[in-house]
């Protein structure tokens, strides 16, 4: 027998056991599955595979490459192997390339079985997507952790403390490029959320331009470009680098057998190590999403019954204001919320007021998450509150929807009232046209209400009575966006041209608020001549350029993408405000809801504070007069604002 | 003899102590001051998988590394029962599983009292760690018992709780839910009861849970001080 063909029966014979170990967790439990579901449903699929390789793949490697090294590493055996006619780089050579197809076939072959029946199924395109993207991805991160553990199996040669430390590296390699931005396209999670195995033919990208270009981060392979293909820059990356590093590793656990190198480590630093990483990496999420801003006090909410209970809106002037209170009962729907009125003084004992429930025909719509401007409140008139009430009918007979109401209506806060004293009916001003959307904001005793565009003007009399003073028909609001990115698809300039509200005596500051507030499906806001706008893909400030007539030219000067952990935790911003260069984020996250504090005075806009409400909904909020902020959520938060807004104030370092 | 005993067992395990303290209560206030995630979250994984982690940590080093060392027919030789010696290698493994899991509910109750979970609410599934702890470590020495070294034993306990959830997952296919037989024959049903608050089998689960833990202990103090070669 040569002694290659023995080399391999030899470590065929070692490493069988991994492989039969591995084909019954990795493909016994999927079949059984498969037969579970074949018994209660009548169809053969699993859907266990992808996850069982992504979860658990990577220990299964470490375990293989540990187990093939060790064995054969110990001090007698090793000498034993040394005093053979056999090269030693042949025999680890081997020992690697065997553990190796046993990893592989062990972890893609469940995978590509279960690619295999999603293409047989209608309607799993976005599976079949994401099972290519796990088989071509994935594959590399198995690849590269076995092979560190390949290396640190012949370093440290004792199995449990060279499968500890194989786990630490592991973590490194499928953790820490995610949770650290600037190695972002190291993160094997990050390239297959990016969908980078989809081929693109020349065609459609001519088709697309170079929007289509810099969206999906192609390059071009020069043998593969009369086939038309290109393939994502990330993903080409990330096979080198595991491909270096693979083969570095293959190298220096070859110089560590020919020259007998060896750890010596003991079980404390083997499990301090583990445990080190561990809290790396947990800080490092923990000084992204954790909170630090101070919560100076909370305030429950009065309970009503059973249910729940959350601030839909804030309407406020110094400590003193008006909360739009959601009610839900147990088992409600969304849709089948309850709205009331409460008032409140902060600065009193007793904080709250009267609240005042509002019927079904006098709750407000909120039409999307951000949805704002649904009540307005001014300390000078405190016993009247202004909410706007739209309904909308389908038109049987073609199907359309039309507006069949719109009503402004005064609410009398005063104790012993109940309900609005008073409606303003604005339907004849529309016409027949749709208002889809609706949102109030009050200045200076002034309310503007804007009907999907059109714009009332009321002013206030003694009496609290609003008077129809104007109608503006003029849709005010954005009338044009556009920016330029480079190859990577990272921003480099944008601007913004927005139509603003035509009001006599208005500061031009002021109408670009009144634009911003009344701006529809976009979560903005202004101080001075700084715009931001935010959603879940980025955070942007802009500054004010010019003004000609009623057009405002504003330019991009800072800019900000989540990091992929955020990205990752999910954002859902729905309400934002702006104080001395700090934009304070309202994120309506489930998990990771909260207020965060962003610096966009740089053109890098960093983050500055965050304030974590993690099991609240319906978070709103609005800055009061001592610089606090107040939170409205399933209680009231009064929260500190960042050292950078004590420090600064209209943008300058203020000595303390 | 006794109290020597236990303070070389001391001596070799504190360290562990330390380790799961520093690790748990640390992993505790920092997910609790930062506010990652709900507080019950937070409380459910230091619970869940520092009970975990514990038992494996301590159970690995408590009979095998003896084995490994070669030390054990020293300490067989003593003029003291053999149980006697099994039995307070389990009361400082116990010890250096439970500690680091009421430290880190001290921790949450002065940090998170009251704040989105009352005290009882906090203490119930930090008590469903220190048991699961403890029976995981009882399960793991037993069968791990004449294992010759740590490696051997860290895999007979991966082994042990791949084998808890393999048996729940089986059950699954032959009763539907709610899965009791399930919950009550392995010891994972005590966090899975004690987190989600699910008390109507708890007389069946501490029952059966007990009377497997103590045939376990004197299976184990057999097979420990049991004479005859370790197959290596």
């Amino acid at each position: 027998m040569r002694s290659g063909v023995a080399l391999l029966w030899k470590e065929w014979r070692e490493v069988r056991w991994f492989l039969i170990a591995g084909v019954v967790i990795f493909i016994g439990w999927p079949l059984l599955e498969a037969l579970a579901i074949f018994r209660f449903r009548q169809s053969f699929s699993s859907g266990s595979p992808e996850g069982l390789v992504l979860l658990f793949g990577g220990a299964f490697a470490i375990f293989v490459a540990v187990g093939v090294t060790c064995r054969d590493l110990q001090e007698q055996i090793s000498c034993f192997w040394q005093s053979r006619p056999v090269a030693i780089w042949r025999w680890v050579v081997t020992k690697y390339l065997v553990g190796l197809a046993v990893v592989l076939v062990v972890l893609c072959v469940p995978v590509a079985i279960q690619d295999w029946m999603a293409k047989q199924a209608a309607g799993s395109e976005y599976q079949v997507r994401q099972l290519s993207n796990i088989l071509t991805c994935h594959t590399f991160t198995l690849i590269l952790i076995y092979s560190l553990s390949f290396v640190v199996g012949c370093l440290i040669r004792i199995p449990v403390y060279a499968v500890i430390l194989s786990a630490a590296l592991a973590l490194l390699v499928y953790f820490l490029p995610m949770l650290v931005p600037p190695l972002e396209s190291f993160s094997v999670f990050n390239i297959i959320m990016q969908s980078p195995v989809e081929i693109v033919q020349i065609s459609k990208l001519q088709q697309g331009g170079p929007w289509f270009a810099g969206k999906l981060r192609i390059v071009k392979i020069p043998w593969a470009s009369d086939l038309g293909l290109r393939y994502n820059v990330d993903l080409l990356r990330y096979i080198i680098v595991t491909f270096i590093l693979s083969c570095a590793g293959l190298i220096v656990a070859w110089a560590a057998v020919k020259r007998n190198w060896r750890l010596k480590v003991g079980q404390k630093l083997m499990f301090w190590l583990l445990g080190g990483v561990g809290m790396l990496l947990f800080l490092t999420v923990v000084f992204q999403l954790g909170s630090n801003l101070k919560c100076v006090r909370q305030i429950l909410l009065k309970p009503q019954g059973e249910g729940e209970r959350g601030v839909a809106q804030i309407a406020c002037d110094g400590d003193k204001g008006v909360l739009l209170l959601r009610n839900k009962k147990p088992g409600d729907a969304g849709d089948d919320a309850t709205y009331s009125l409460m008032t409140f003084d902060l600065s009193a004992k007793e904080p709250f007021g009267k609240e005042i429930c509002l019927s079904q025909d006098q709750m407000p719509v909120f039409s999307w998450p951000g949805d704002r401007g649904k009540i307005v409140w001014s300390a000078k008139n405190p016993q009247w509150a202004y909410s706007i009430k739209t309904s909308m009918r389908k038109y049987e007979p073609d199907g359309h929807w039309f507006t069949d109401r719109a009503e402004l209506l005064t609410i009398s806060l005063a104790a012993g009232s109940a309900g609005p004293v008073d409606k303003l009916d604005l339907l004849p001003h529309l016409k027949g046209q749709t208002a889809y959307s609706d949102s109030l904001y009050m200045l200076d005793g002034t309310i503007y209400a804007s009907l999907s565009g059109i714009l009332f003007i009321f002013d206030v009399g003694i009496d609290g009575k609003p008077v129809l003073r104007k109608i503006v028909k003029e849709r005010v609001g954005i009338s044009g966006q556009s920016g330029g990115s480079d190859a990577s698809g990272r921003l480099l300039w944008a601007s913004m041209t927005l139509r603003l509200v035509g009001g006599e005596g208005l500061s031009v500051e002021e109408r670009l608020k009144l634009t911003v507030e009344l701006s529809e499906y976009r979560v903005m806001a202004s101080d001075g001549d700084v715009v931001v706008e935010v959603n879940s893909d980025f955070i942007r400030a802009y500054r004010l350029k010019e003004v000609s007539g009623d057009i405002a030219t504003l330019e991009m000067t800072a800019y900000r993408r989540p990091t992929p952990l955020e990205r990752l935790a999910g954002t859902n911003p729905t309400h934002v405000f702006v104080r001395n260069g700090l934009a304070y984020v309202i994120d309506s996250s489930w998990d990771f809801g909260g207020l965060t504090v962003y610096d966009v005075r740089q053109p890098q806009i960093r983050r500055v504070g965050h304030y974590g409400t993690p099991d609240e909904r319906f978070l709103t909020g609005m800055p009061l007069q001592d610089g606090n902020i107040l939170l409205g959520g399933n209680k009231l938060h009064i929260v500190k604002p960042p050292r950078a807004a004590r420090t600064h104030k209209n943008g300058e370092t203020v000595r303390r | 003899m006794i109290k020597s005993l236990f303070w070389k067992e001391w001596c070799e395990q504190r360290w562990k102590l330390a380790y799961g303290c520093i690790l748990l209560m640390g992993f505790v206030a920092i997910g609790l001051r930062s506010r990652l995630v709900q507080d019950d979250i937070i409380i459910i994984m230091a619970a869940g998988g520092g009970s975990v982690l514990m038992a494996l940590l301590v159970g690995m080093g408590l009979v095998a590394t003896e084995r490994g060392e070669g030390s054990i027919e020293m300490l067989l030789a003593l003029p003291v029962r053999s149980w006697k010696i099994f039995a307070v290698k389990m009361a400082m493994g116990a010890l250096v599983c439970a500690l680091p899991i009421v430290g880190c509910m001290v921790v949450s109750l002065a940090m998170a009292g009251g704040r989105e979970m009352s005290a009882s609410r906090i203490f119930v599934p930090y008590l469903g760690g220190v048991a699961f702890s403890i029976v995981m470590l009882v399960w793991m020495v037993a069968f791990s018992v004449r294992q010759p070294s740590e490696a051997r034993a860290g895999l007979v306990g991966i082994g042990v709780f791949m084998g808890w959830i393999f048996a729940i997952l089986l059950s699954m296919l032959f009763f539907k839910p709610p899965n009791w037989f399930g919950l009550v024959i392995t010891p994972l049903g005590i966090l899975v009861i004690t987190f989600n608050w699910m008390y109507n089998v708890l007389e069946w689960l501490v029952a059966v849970q007990l009377a497997l833990m103590v045939c376990l202990l004197l299976w184990g103090a057999y097979r420990f001080g049991k004479e005859g070669m370790v197959k290596v």
